[in-house]
C-alpha cells in the first residue's frame, strides 16, 4: 500500500514539496436527537497528494464529491479527522493559536461568488487593509503601498479611483479582481481558487483566469484551482485531479488526463462536456444513471460501480480498488487497470 | 437555460439538456434560449441571435453560425470559450461593454473592435446576407441593407 499512496503524487520526485496531503479524512458526525451518534458523513475519505511550489493543480468532481471540504481543511477551516496536511514544513493537525494564523496567512482563498465575498458596507480599501492590521501591520504608509501594489498586479487602475468605491459600483470581473487581491496581500504561498469564475460572464472568464495564471507565474505560487468545468482546466493548471464521493479516482498531469482520460466516471464527465458546434443538438449526451452515492453510506467496493457501464460483478462490487499506476504520473482507482486481470491495457 | 447554467453539475445540466432536446422533438415546442455560456446554446438551438449593448447584432442559422460567426463580437466570443477537445488557447475579449446610459455613437462594438476602420463612427444598419443577419459595415459589400 505503501508504493500506491506515494503514486498519487506526481511531485514526489522533486524536494520543494509546498503541500502535502497524507491519507486526509474529513468526515462530519451526524446527531441523532441532537446528542445520539447517527453515522458519519465521510465528505473526504482517504486523499494523498503533494504539490510542489509553482505548480498549479485543478480538481474536477460534481457538487457533493467532498472538493469544497477538501478545500476547507486546507485553509485551516476544518480539522482532519485522519491523516494530515503538511504545508511548508508545518503540520496542520499539531498547529493552534498563533502558529494557525500563520499557517492560514500563508495561503490565500479565492471565493466563488466574489459579490457575496465581499462585505458591502466596506470601501475596496478597507476590504484590503484588513487582513494587514489583523496581521499586524500597523504603519498606515505601509498599508496603502501593499494595497496599491496588489490593486496594480491585479490591474484595477486607476487605483485612487478604486479605492474609495463600494463592492457594488463595481462590475462582477472587478469584484473577484478586489476577491483575488484580497487573497494576494499577504504574499501567500499557495492560493485555494473555489470554482473563480463560475459566477462570471463568458467573456471576463478567460481574462480572469489568464490573471490568476500571470500571478502563480510571477510569484512562483502554488495554486489549487477548484472547478466543475473540464474545458477551463487546459490551459491553467500542469495537473489535475477528478473526485468522486470523497476520493480521488484519477490524478495525473494535465495533458496524459485530458488526453488519455481513463477512469470510467472521468470519460463520462468528458463525454457530458460540450465544445460549441451545432451537431451538438442533435445528438441526446450520454449520461451515467443515478445519483451520486451516499456519503453516509457509500456502496460496497467502487463507489461508482453502481453507475458504471463497465461494472465487473464479483469485483467492482465486493473490492475497494486501490490506485494503479498506468504511466508515469498517471494514476486510476479502477480494477480494469489491474494487469493481472487485464494483461492488455 | 440560466437556471440551467446555475446548476454546476455536468449530470444534471446535461440530464436536463436531453430533456428539452426531447420536449423540442417529440412535442414540437419552441424555445427561446437566454444563456451566456455558446456551448450551451449549441445543446439546443436551431438559430442564433448575438446581442451586444442593447442591440441584436448577428441572427444566423446555428450551424453556419457555430462554424463561422459573422460580426467581430461573436467572433470574440466564439474564441473566448475554452475547448477540451482542440489544442486552441482561449483569449480574452479587452474593455468593458459601453455604458448604455450613453451608448457610443457609432457601431457600440468599435471601441473594442480590432477591425475597426473609419465607417465604424456610424451606426451601422442590419446587413442581410442570405439568411443572415448582421451589424457591421464589414459586410456592407457583400449584403442588401435591410433597416436604413
Amino acid at each position: 500500500m505503501a508504493e500506491l499512496q506515494t503514486s498519487l503524487r506526481p511531485g514526489t520526485t522533486s524536494n520543494n514539496v509546498l503541500l502535502s496531503i497524507q491519507d486526509l479524512h474529513v468526515w462530519y458526525e451526524l446527531k441523532r436527537f441532537g446528542f445520539g451518534h447517527a453515522g458519519f458523513v465521510k465528505a473526504v475519505d482517504g486523499v494523498s497528494f503533494d504539490l510542489k511550489q509553482g505548480d498549479a493543480m485543478a480538481c474536477v468532481g460534481e457538487s457533493g464529491c467532498g472538493k469544497s471540504s477538501l478545500m476547507k481543511t486546507i485553509i485551516g477551516l476544518n480539522r482532519p479527522t485522519k491523516g494530515d496536511i503538511i504545508f511548508d514544513r508545518m503540520a496542520l493537525t499539531e498547529t493552534e493559536g498563533d502558529d494557525l494564523r500563520t499557517y492560514r496567512s500563508k495561503i490565500g482563498y479565492v471565493q466563488q461568488d466574489p459579490f457575496g465575498a465581499l462585505p458591502p458596507f466596506m470601501t475596496i480599501q478597507r476590504v484590503l487593509e484588513e487582513p494587514l492590521i489583523i496581521n499586524g501591520i500597523k504603519d498606515k504608509t505601509e498599508r496603502m503601498e501593499r494595497i496599491r501594489k496588489v490593486l496594480t498586479e491585479v490591474k484595477l487602475t486607476p487605483v485612487e479611483e478604486v479605492l474609495p468605491k463600494y463592492p457594488h459600483m463595481l462590475s462582477g470581473g472587478q469584484q473577484q479582481r478586489v476577491v483575488i487581491a484580497r487573497a494576494m496581500i499577504l504574499e501567500p504561498q499557495l492560493l485555494v481558487a473555489d470554482e473563480p469564475v463560475s459566477m462570471l460572464d463568458a467573456s471576463v472568464r478567460v481574462e480572469i483566469l489568464k490573471l490568476l495564471r500571470g500571478l502563480q507565474e510571477s510569484h512562483n505560487l502554488a495554486v489549487i484551482y477548484i472547478t466543475h468545468d473540464l474545458s477551463t482546466v487546459r490551459y491553467f493548471s500542469e495537473y489535475i485531479f477528478v473526485m468522486y464521493a470523497g476520493e480521488i479516482v484519477e490524478i495525473a498531469e494535465m495533458e496524459k488526463l485530458l488526453d488519455n482520460a481513463q477512469h470510467p466516471y472521468t470519460l463520462a464527465l468528458m463525454e457530458a462536456s460540450a465544445d460549441p458546434d451545432a451537431q451538438n443538438a442533435l445528438v441526446l449526451r450520454d449520461v451515467p444513471p443515478g445519483e451520486p452515492p451516499s456519503l453516509v453510506t457509500p456502496p460496497e467496493g467502487c463507489r461508482f460501480n453502481p453507475r458504471c457501464k463497465k461494472m465487473m460483478k464479483g469485483l467492482c462490487d465486493v473490492h475497494r480498488p486501490p490506485m494503479f499506476i498506468t504511466e508515469d504520473n498517471h494514476s486510476v482507482l479502477c480494477w480494469l487497470y489491474d494487469e493481472e486481470i487485464h494483461p492488455m491495457t | 437555460m440560466a437556471y440551467l447554467l446555475s446548476i454546476e453539475i455536468y449530470r444534471k445540466k446535461f440530464t436536463l439538456s436531453n430533456l428539452m432536446k426531447r420536449v423540442k422533438s417529440q412535442m414540437e415546442t419552441s424555445f427561446i434560449l437566454i444563456t451566456h455560456d455558446i456551448a450551451t446554446s449549441s445543446e439546443l438551438a436551431d438559430s442564433v441571435a448575438v446581442m451586444y449593448a442593447g442591440q441584436i447584432v448577428e441572427v444566423s442559422d446555428a450551424f453556419r453560425f457555430f462554424v463561422e460567426p459573422l460580426h467581430p463580437y461573436s467572433r470574440k466570443l466564439m474564441a473566448s470559450v475554452p475547448r477540451l477537445r482542440a489544442e486552441v488557447e482561449p483569449e480574452f475579449i479587452t474593455g468593458q461593454p459601453p455604458s448604455l446610459l450613453n451608448p457610443p455613437k457609432g457601431c457600440r462594438f468599435a471601441g473594442r473592435c480590432a477591425d475597426r476602420f473609419e465607417m465604424c463612427d456610424e451606426e451601422p444598419p442590419m446587413f442581410k446576407l442570405g439568411d443572415r443577419q448582421v451589424r457591421c459595415w464589414l459586410h456592407a459589400q457583400t449584403a442588401e441593407n435591410i433597416n436604413g
